[in-house]
């Protein structure tokens, strides 16, 4: 268990904070074009 | 504490690109928008938003403390907080992510119960956000304090503020956009802590897995069995649905996004509860004994991590402290203007998103000042804990199930469980050693049933009395 928990756990964290890093750079650009989109004319 | 330059250059950058990335995320323009982005937050977002709130100060730096002083046994006893994240995520997320009509939990206990008790919602909302802030913001300059030695009221005002800052004008995109960047600081670097303090520890893993199993067995003889029941339940419970955790639900793109955020992020919470608590059993193999628990995680850090990497890793833990403030700052506000503003008076919607705005940096002010009376950070959580769940919990999940619900039996339920768990735990101190939550829920339960079963009745009598 402590071995897992020893290197199999944090490999896991740092995927998901790189996922989550990849993601996040779609979804600050969809708030962006959301608030200086122009109104529909 | 001894910082490098290079240290305290990593630390001022990251505030600065927080800021940045708060400034690029600001605007709102309907208080919808505010308070649940637009029911456009999708699955991944939602699990990051999720899992940096839920990791706060407790579970990492004070769950450290609990690895270093009994092993893994607080480990296995809050595996019961990620059985209730996931089973949230199951069975409740979706239904609440349903609720496409609604901008706070106030609003979906209104539409089951009525306005009485959106407003008890409201205040309780607002009550329990405002401890959270003041709880995670005394952690935080406490922190803040022992890595810059400047006074820590000022620290409390620099961790509190920047906080409300970056929070108070985007709303609760803003808030989760941030929440994403701090959750992956900290995933990556206490993992990279976690693997060079393997490394750099004397001992073997089997030796370390054996101190783990004596100090778990130690910690274990040293409880009785209503204490082991009474954490179990508070975790299991006490902050299923709150607000924070609410509105990701309520704001999530679809309920299939709602659940998946939910799920994932139930399941981090073994992943990052182990190496938190791992962390605290390596530490005996590099750290004096007489290391105080709370000293372990920064210390340990210390040790280990290259100058810089040192620096990013005490930003880290600030991430920690300002995604759980971030959540429960904007919830506070929300709740405030929709659930208490809102039942009295309906301003128009641009009063209505100004007066989310100023309510945010207000609470934080709150926060700020109740954080001096706050107790350390465990104890705050089990009172505010022993709180939420026996007022609102049961009343909001029944409610999500049941179609008939009377007015009375969500109001019966919020006052007789919330009355009772604050007068078991405030003036009769918990006798025979019964946790209150437990004392709370069982009369939350008791005033749901009178409250349903009078109001059937009444509506018999009508129903008898027309025909």
């Amino acid at each position: 268990m402590t071995l897992v928990f020893a290197f199999v756990f944090p490999v896991i964290a740092i995927g998901c904070g790189i996922a989550v890093l990849y993601s996040l750079g779609p979804f600050v650009r969809d708030i962006r074009e959301e608030i200086y989109k122009r109104p529909a004319k | 504490m001894a910082l490098s330059f290079l240290d305290v250059i990593v630390i001022v950058l990251y505030f600065a690109f927080l800021l940045y990335f708060g400034y690029l995320t600001r605007r709102t323009k309907t208080f919808e928008e505010f308070a649940v982005g637009k029911h456009s937050v999708p699955a991944m977002m939602v699990f990051a938003s999720m899992a940096a709130t839920i990791i706060g100060p407790g579970f990492s730096v004070g769950f450290t403390a609990k690895g270093w002083a009994t092993g893994y046994l607080f480990y296995y006893l809050v595996l019961a907080y990620a059985v209730q994240v996931v089973v949230a995520g199951l069975f409740l997320a979706p239904r609440l992510s349903r609720q496409r009509d609604c901008s706070s939990l106030g609003d979906v206990m209104r539409k089951k119960y009525g306005v009485i008790a959106q407003l008890l919602t409201g205040i309780v909302s607002v009550g329990l956000c405002i401890g959270f802030a003041a709880v995670m913001g005394k952690v935080g300059g406490s922190i803040l304090h022992a890595i810059t030695g400047w006074p820590l009221g000022i620290s409390l005002v620099i961790v509190t503020g920047v906080t409300a800052l970056v929070t108070f004008s985007g709303g609760v995109r803003a808030t989760i956009a941030t929440e994403g960047l701090q959750f992956s600081l900290k995933s990556i670097a206490v993992s990279i802590l976690l693997l060079l303090a393997i490394v750099k520890t004397p001992d073997s893993l089997s030796s370390i897995a054996e101190r783990a199993h004596e100090l778990t067995q130690q910690g274990l003889q040293g409880m009785n069995g209503w204490q082991i029941f009474g954490i179990v339940l508070s975790f299991m419970v006490g902050e299923a649905l709150i607000p924070p955790y609410a509105n990701r639900a309520l704001g999530a793109k679809t309920e299939i996004a709602s659940k998946q955020g939910f799920v994932a992020a139930g399941l981090f919470c073994v992943v990052w509860l182990a190496m938190v608590a791992l962390l605290g059993v390596v530490a005996h193999g590099l750290l004096p004994a007489d290391t105080s628990g709370d000293d372990v995680f920064v210390t340990i850090a210390q040790k280990v991590l290259p100058t810089g990497l040192f620096g990013l890793l005490l930003a880290a833990v600030i991430a920690i402290v300002m995604a759980s403030q971030e959540s429960v700052l904007n919830s506070s506000a929300v709740a405030f203007v929709r659930d208490i503003v809102g039942v009295v008076h309906s301003p128009s919607e641009r009063t209505t998103l100004l007066l989310a705005k100023i309510s945010t940096l207000v609470f934080a002010a709150l926060a700020v000042y109740a954080a001096q009376f706050a107790p350390s950070i465990i104890d705050g959580l089990l009172v505010l804990y022993s709180i939420w769940a026996p007022t609102i919990l049961l009343p909001l999940v029944l409610g999500l199930y049941i179609e008939r619900t009377k007015p009375a039996a969500g109001c019966l339920s919020i006052l007789a469980g919330g009355g009772s768990s604050i007068v078991w735990q405030t003036f009769l101190h918990e006798p025979y050693g019964i946790p209150a939550i437990l004392i709370g829920l069982s009369a939350s339960a008791a005033g749901y049933f009178v409250g349903q079963m009078a109001g059937l009745r009444l509506a018999a009598q009508k129903q008898g009395a027309l025909s």
